[in-house]
């Protein structure tokens, strides 16, 4: 497989699509190493995996914006010490693409930072409330949906027992009047979805904003895919939906 | 960022100076000039300072050649250009078109404008002939293109 040079990594905090002002971002996931080491060990270390945890830090460019939900700096800055979706995509967030996902609390936020004559720069941390979840796009960012529909279907795989499958919905813009949003995750045995079973709901959106969900394993079906249910008059959403299994 | 836009935009804010002459500006570099006269034309470009193609840095230089001599009103004249501040300082023109935080600059062709540094006194070829004049560096930095 080739590698990857990092031009469009897609990150996104509830609302918020921080990809036009973000230069770095870093994803992480570390398990504790505890040492059971005993005399019976052979004279070597013994591990076990404690505790495990998800960070994610990401910095850029500092954008004041005026819109306190959807622009960077007034959006970051409220989420200080809340919890919140974040999906990051390291190429693009086109449909079915790799994207990595979580539920974090914004531990730390740097608005301003930079020398006379640098372009202002930002830093947030992010510490997960949850697992680091490795999936997919199941709706991807940039197309308006005006009415009820399905995306595409992946094979994360099956969910077993123990583990889960994580989602984040995250709404990005939102018309119309009185829209709604109502956007699920199903699940089926076959790419063709002919017997859909719905695994997970988000609540209803009707404004932009972010959601986490998860339901746990075991869901012996392997293939997945978003599905939404719009109304409203003249209702238009942009939203990105992503999902994975851990 | 629309480059044809941005070099308009920056001869523009250049052209708000006052000086004691007659000045003329141009947004691209000429084949001959009568001096005093200014010029812009970009430096380098660097793509990518953002994901998403979004942030682009563009640098420019504004050129301003007031002479084919050396003599005491040309460098006076050159002296009221390369103040950082006043009516007739090309710095203090340029940047009063940046806009307020969360604004954009230049006309709406850029998010921001800074003028970091001149290269002066230097002789500039122009049309084969050599002027007397000055550069200025010009940072542009708004979404890729």
């Amino acid at each position: 497989m080739p590698k990857l040079v990092l031009t469009n990594v897609r990150a996104f905090a509830g609302a918020v699509d921080l990809t036009g002002v973000t230069n770095k971002v870093e994803v992480e996931a570390s398990v504790d190493a505890v040492d059971v080491t005993s005399f019976a060990s052979a004279g070597w270390t013994e591990l076990l995996g404690g505790l495990a945890e998800t960070s994610i830090s990401a910095a850029g460019f500092f954008d004041p914006g005026t819109n306190l939900v959807t622009d960077e700096d007034p959006a970051l800055f409220a989420a200080l010490g809340a919890v919140g979706p974040w999906s990051v995509a390291p190429a693009g967030a086109a449909d079915l693409a790799l994207a990595y996902l979580t539920n974090a609390l914004e531990a730390s936020y740097k608005p301003i930072q930079g020398a006379v004559g640098d372009a202002a720069k930002f830093e947030a941390e992010m510490k997960g409330n949850t697992r680091l979840a490795r999936g997919a796009v199941l709706h991807p960012p940039g197309t308006a949906r005006t009415a009820n529909g399905t995306g595409s279907a992946i094979q994360l795989g099956a969910v077993p027992a123990g583990k889960r499958l994580f989602a984040n919905l995250h709404v990005l813009s939102v018309a119309g009047t009185t829209p709604s949003l109502t956007a699920r995750i199903e699940s089926d045995d076959s790419a063709g979805f002919a017997s859909p079973t719905t695994v997970l709901t988000f609540n209803a959106a009707t404004a932009v904003g972010g959601q986490h969900a998860s339901v746990a394993g075991p869901i012996t079906d392997n293939w997945f895919r978003a599905a939404w249910a719009i109304s409203g008059s003249s209702p238009s959403f942009l939203f990105l939906v992503t999902a994975g299994i851990a | 960022m629309n480059l044809v836009a941005l070099r308009e935009a920056l001869r523009e804010a250049a052209a708000a100076v006052v000086v004691d002459v007659d000045v003329t500006w141009l947004a691209y570099v000429p084949d001959d000039v009568d001096p005093p006269c200014g010029f812009v034309q970009p430096d380098t470009i660097t793509y990518d300072q953002a994901y998403g193609r979004g942030l682009v840095e563009v640098r420019m230089f504004v050129t301003v050649v007031v002479s084919r001599t050396d003599d005491q009103a040309a460098q006076e004249l050159l002296d009221a250009f390369l103040a950082g501040a006043g009516a007739g300082s090309v710095k203090a023109a340029i940047e009063a078109a940046r806009g307020a935080p969360g604004e954009l600059a230049l006309d709406g062709t850029c998010h921001d404008v800074h003028v970091p540094s001149v290269e002066a006194y230097r002789w500039f070829e122009v049309g084969g002939t050599e002027y007397l004049g000055a550069r200025w560096t010009v940072r542009c930095i708004g979404t890729g293109s």
